[in-house]
């Protein structure tokens, strides 16, 4: 019963705050509403056992990822263009069914957990630290995507570096 | 493109890396030591109304009035600048009977020009330093401590009364007695009387 | 552990786990709304007092009588019973949203932590990491009460606001990791049980590894200061002293829920330093009474001292210090900070290492 009280909340919360996010006017309230959306996800990864995932999702995402969008909506002036309400639901049936559909498909599979299987959950802190570090396991992925993420914090930073002009370099 | 890799501000406070990271943990623990032993000093706050300043002597404070070497001569009134200081009082022969001596503190300046000119020394600015009030005529100070007349004086008073009395009766006596004595005594005593009238002023307007 | 285990002991069985949890999630609410804020009343209390002491002069003396210890109460009073202004343009929504969440995900991040044993509203696994997840969603109520505030230059220091913090994240967790790696647990409740040894002295600062703890606590500490907005990293504060800030715009209750949090969260790190790097409830002797009724309330209250020492060193650093412009701050953090982290998280996986070839420990 509990899990389906909180299975109902967080959903509830995610899918609620992703409608605000879509179809309010405002576009700053949109990306507030996000937040909401967020940590309704993190809820529901916490009810599926990944504790490490879900502080992840809201320290990563709802504490840098959004802040970052903030930042770009309210430095900028995004023009006030025409939305298409049309589009909006087009893409909500189209993302509504094939969910559905991928759900119905992998149902049945091992990997597939579903909260009320759960029996009591362990902390995956330390599963995820070895599979990451394992040479046999994700290592060589972990590092590599560490370096492309490298290269591209050094690559914004060259581009957003300061210019100087002749005179200043004299 | 050296340009890029100096530090931020050129007047030589960065230095390398490690000199910074030195400079500014050094910097801070001093800081800190310094504020330590500030923190367990006795403050320098003065609870204002209950615990007042300690002054100096010779501080232009609030005025005080010796009353009794007072002779009531209005220099140090004629003194002020600004026109604080309004003393009145009857004289009764060598006594003064005081009604009023006050000093209007919302005009004095402290300026202490009105203690030099008293021949008698009797008025000084002492320590006191507020002038707090609730209403403008508080800041009028009366610095009298009686008025009207003391026993004493009353008693000295009466006493130079009886004096001046018995001086007139003995006076009004001797002329009693001296009208009974022939005219020709009193010629020259009339001539010389006039005489000795006249020689003392002008021995007065000779000096 | 935690609330609702002791609740599921005192109720009846037949009560629903669900509905237990939500009774504990209710009670442990209440505790921590009512201990932050009695915390925050005499924090202000100690700040003022502090830094009147440390500028040589007295300080609140006379509301209350003995120094002044009513007197953030009496301002409290006068914050409750000020008019709330609400511009006129001012964004409605987000405007009286901001400081809710503001304050809100400051409290949340209470659940965590360990006052004694056993006395932790929840035991997470992931203490740390959750305490530090859910306090870096502060920076959105901070940017929702900067944009709300239909002020160009509360949103300034809204974003300068949010630069900082989300750049000190990263010092603040590499930080973290040094008290996790050697307790092997991010539990907060689980390493201050480890810091037991010793007659109540084996805490980590005094440990075989202390050569770590210290320069990993000095770590910890700055990035804290700047997490919560302090000391001399407090550009969108001052700013509200100078031009504006993010909360320029915001008087009574609203201003107060700002200022609440700002003493929340420094309470919440003092309690996270004290509780990894500085023994938690441990105190030399206290092991003693254990097993006794008299243990548990003596070790929060240990507890609660060793953080408001460190609130007070804290404030003695703020009064210290002179502010950092905020470009050194991105550069100290950058630059320095974040080096200096990963150099240290470098270093002690290899004494770990070390130690557990050597020792198997």
């Amino acid at each position: 019963m509990g899990e389906i009280l909180s299975f109902w909340f967080f959903a509830t919360l995610s899918v609620g705050c992703a409608l605000l996010s879509l179809f309010h006017k405002n576009v700053v309230h949109s990306a507030f509403a996000l937040m909401g959306t967020l940590v309704g996800v993190a809820g529901l990864f916490l009810l599926l056992g990944a504790d490490f995932l879900a502080m992840t999702q809201i320290l990563v995402y709802a504490g840098g990822i959004l802040i970052l969008i903030l930042f770009g909506l309210m430095l900028t002036r995004p023009e006030p263009e025409e939305r298409k309400l049309g589009r909006i639901w087009g893409g909500i049936g189209i993302l509504g069914a094939g969910t559905l559909l991928f759900v119905e498909r992998v149902g049945d599979k091992p990997w597939f957990v579903q909260a009320k299987d759960l029996a009591s959950p362990e902390p995956t802190v330390r599963e995820i630290g070895l599979e990451l570090l394992r040479r046999d396991s994700w290592l060589f992925a972990f590092e590599f995507a560490s370096i492309i993420l490298l290269a591209a914090l050094v690559a914004a930073a060259f581009i957003a570096r300061r210019r100087f002009n002749r005179e200043e370099i004299e | 493109m050296n340009q890029l890799l100096q530090e931020p501000t050129q007047d030589g406070s960065q230095r390398t890396w490690f000199g910074n990271v030195y400079s500014a943990i050094r910097s801070t623990a001093s800081g800190m030591g310094v504020t330590l032993r500030h923190l367990f000093s006795k403050p320098v706050t003065l609870q204002y109304p209950e615990e007042r300043p300690i002054v100096d002597d010779r501080y232009r404070g609030v005025h005080y009035l010796e009353q009794d070497l007072c002779i009531y001569c209005d220099a140090c009134a004629k003194a002020c600048p600004i026109d604080c200081i309004d003393m009145e009082a009857v004289r009764h022969g060598k006594e003064l009977e005081w009604k009023t001596f006050t000093v209007d503190y919302q005009k004095c300046m402290h300026c202490e020009l009105c203690v030099y000119p008293c021949p008698k020394d009797c008025i000084h600015l002492g320590q006191e330093i507020t002038h707090l009030a609730e209403d403008r005529s508080d800041l009028v100070h009366e610095l009298l401590s009686y008025t009207g007349l003391t026993e004493e004086q009353k008693v000295r008073i009466a006493e130079a009364e009886a004096k001046k009395a018995a001086k007139k009766a003995a006076l009004a006596a001797k002329k009693a007695t001296e009208v009974k004595e022939p005219t020709e005594a009193e010629d020259p005593a009339e001539t010389q009387d006039a005489v000795e009238t006249e020689n003392p002023e002008e021995e007065q307007k000779d000096g | 552990m935690g609330i609702v285990q002791f609740l599921s002991d005192l109720l009846p069985e037949t009560i629903p786990y669900w509905a237990l949890v939500l009774l504990g999630a209710g009670i442990a609410f209440a505790i921590i709304i009512a201990f932050v804020s009695v915390v925050a009343i005499f924090s202000v209390w100690l700040e003022r007092k502090v830094a009147g002491h440390i500028q040589s002069r007295l300080g609140p003396m006379y509301v209350g009588g003995w120094h002044g210890w009513a007197q953030s109460i009496a301002d409290g009073i006068k914050l409750i019973l000020k008019e709330d202004v609400i511009l006129t343009d001012a964004d409605r929504p987000l405007f009286k949203l901001a400081p809710c969440i503001v304050l809100g995900t400051a409290l949340a991040a209470f659940v965590a932590v360990p006052f004694a044993p056993g006395v932790v509203p929840a035991d997470i696994n992931l203490g740390v990491f959750f305490i530090v997840a859910v306090s870096s969603l502060t920076t959105i109520g901070v940017l929702m009460a900067g944009w709300g505030s239909n002020n160009k230059w509360s949103l300034y220091g809204a974003m300068r606001e949010a630069a900082q913090v989300a750049s000190y994240e990263i010092p603040l967790g590499l930080s973290l990791m040094m008290p996790v790696m050697y307790f092997g647990s991010f539990s907060l409740s689980q390493a201050s049980e480890m810091q037991a040894g010793w007659g109540g002295l084996h805490w980590y600062i005094f440990s075989d590894s202390f050569w770590i703890a210290i320069p990993s606590f000095v770590l910890f500490f700055t990035a804290a200061l700047a997490e919560t907005k302090r000391a001399p990293f407090d550009l969108p504060e001052s700013e509200s002293e100078l031009v504006a800030g993010f909360h320029t715009e915001y008087s009574g209750i609203r201003f107060s829920f700002f200022f609440m949090e700002e003493y929340a969260a420094m309470y919440l790190m003092s309690a996270i330093g004290t509780a990894l790097w500085f023994g938690g409830w441990n105190f030399p002797g206290l092991y003693l009474l254990e097993g006794t009724a008299l243990f548990t309330p003596l070790a929060i209250a240990v507890f609660v001292v060793k953080s408001m020492f460190l609130v007070f060193v804290m404030m003695w650093v703020r009064w210290t210090v002179p502010r950092i412009r905020i470009d050194q701050v991105m550069a100290l953090g950058y630059k320095y900070l974040t080096p200096i982290g990963l150099f240290l998280v470098l270093v002690a996986s290899v004494w770990e290492y070390i130690k557990f070839s050597m020792m198997g420990v």
